[in-house]
């Protein structure tokens, strides 16, 4: 079962939104908008688990990319790796994962559209315990860090509308 | 500008010169700079001349770009992470730097020349903002660049996908109008920061 949690006016999902399903809540999934012929995207999102037992994100699927699969960023000094995680991503006991710019993310590899700004991407969450959950990731500025950090750049915010 | 900013920035030179010494890739972590000795700094230059094609097509050099103080970023389009981030920070950046920011050139030189087109690039730029320049060149002409300003870069295969993806150094150089390189930020530099030290520089 899927709930949609959304703030009264605007476009459906630019505000924050959540999807719970058990004792998950998938908090604010969100993307960057893309150059028309990019192909590759990342999908980031908070994960809480209200339950005494751990989940684990084990895999992700989406129409909208040839490939999704979980990567992280690995800081080797000044040097940027990204690699897909092993073994999935553990969902601690009642707390929470966060999957952000800098850290975790879900990779979409050869996107079949261009990501625009204020649409929407689904995605099946696939979890050990929980299965498989469905979320809507909302897609921002191209810029943006997120939808509690610092707003993208203005101009380039109203010119990708 | 401040002695104290040059000395700190000459000593992240030397770090980045020893690491490329040493290493297949540069590895600089903020402990090493404290250890350095001081007699080395002044043997390094970072940057150089360049011959590249910009966005629109058009084949520019280093010069192009002097008069104005610029800001080098190396990425890839292909990116999902830190490359649309620092771009979002550079435009962060500049937004607080106000009516100053036209002093600013931003630039960001590919280090994946064989799928980011001069075409490619002028899709992507405008998504950051309407100052970015985006340059490419041949892989040689990207290989040199890079390699001057100690920018380590590789293409990573994965044997499930057909793309691939780039392990590469997130650096961002600030130059000043005559082209020197006065200030290095690391990935992780908030945007505030960023213009703080390009203000300081604009008045040194
Ligand atoms: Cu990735």
């Amino acid at each position: 079962m899927v709930i949609l949690t959304v703030a009264a006016s605007g476009s459906v999902l630019a505000q924050a939104h959540e999807h719970k399903q058990g004792p998950l809540t998938v908090v604010h999934p969100w993307s960057r908008a893309t150059a028309p012929s990019q192909k590759a995207g990342g999908v980031f999102l908070r994960i809480r688990n209200d339950s005494n037992q751990p989940d684990r994100l084990i895999g992700v699927e989406s129409d909208r990319a040839d490939v999704a699969s979980l990567h992280a960023l690995i800081r080797d000094g000044d040097v940027m790796r990204m690699r897909p995680v092993q073994g999935g991503i553990e969902v601690p006991a009642n707390g929470e994962v966060v999957l952000a710019p800098g850290g975790k993310h879900v990779m979409l590899i050869g996107l079949r559209a261009q990501l625009i700004k204020e649409s929407n991407i689904p995605l099946t969450l696939i979890f050990e315990r929980a299965g498989r959950v469905e979320i809507v990731a909302v897609v921002e500025a191209a810029g943006s860090r997120g939808p509690s950090g610092a707003g993208a750049h203005r101009a380039a915010d109203t010119k990708s509308r | 500008m401040k002695k104290s900013t040059r000395i700190g920035i000459l000593l992240v030179i030397v770090v980045i010169a020893a690491a490329a010494a040493m290493a297949e890739w540069l590895v600089i972590r903020d402990g090493d700079v404290t250890k350095l000795p001081s007699g080395l700094i002044t043997s390094v230059e970072i940057g150089g001349p360049f011959t590249l094609t910009d966005h629109t097509g058009r084949q520019v050099t280093e010069r192009d770009y002097l008069g104005n103080f610029t800001l080098i970023f190396f990425g890839y389009t292909f990116c999902p992470d830190v490359c649309p981030t620092e771009l979002g920070d550079i435009a962060l950046a500049l937004d607080e730097l106000g009516t100053d920011s036209v002093a600013v050139t931003p630039l960001m030189i590919t280090i994946d020349p064989e799928r980011d087109t001069p075409a490619k690039l002028a899709e992507y730029v405008p998504l950051f903002h309407e100052q970015l320049i985006g340059l490419t060149g041949t892989v040689e002409q990207i290989k040199e660049v890079a390699d001057s300003y100690r920018i380590f870069y590789r293409r990573v295969e994965d044997p499930n996908y057909t793309y691939y993806l780039m392990d590469h150094t997130s650096f961002i150089y600030l130059l000043d109008p005559e082209g020197n390189v006065v200030a290095l930020f690391r990935y992780g530099t908030s945007p505030e920061e960023m213009a703080s030290i390009i203000r300081r520089h604009m008045r040194s």
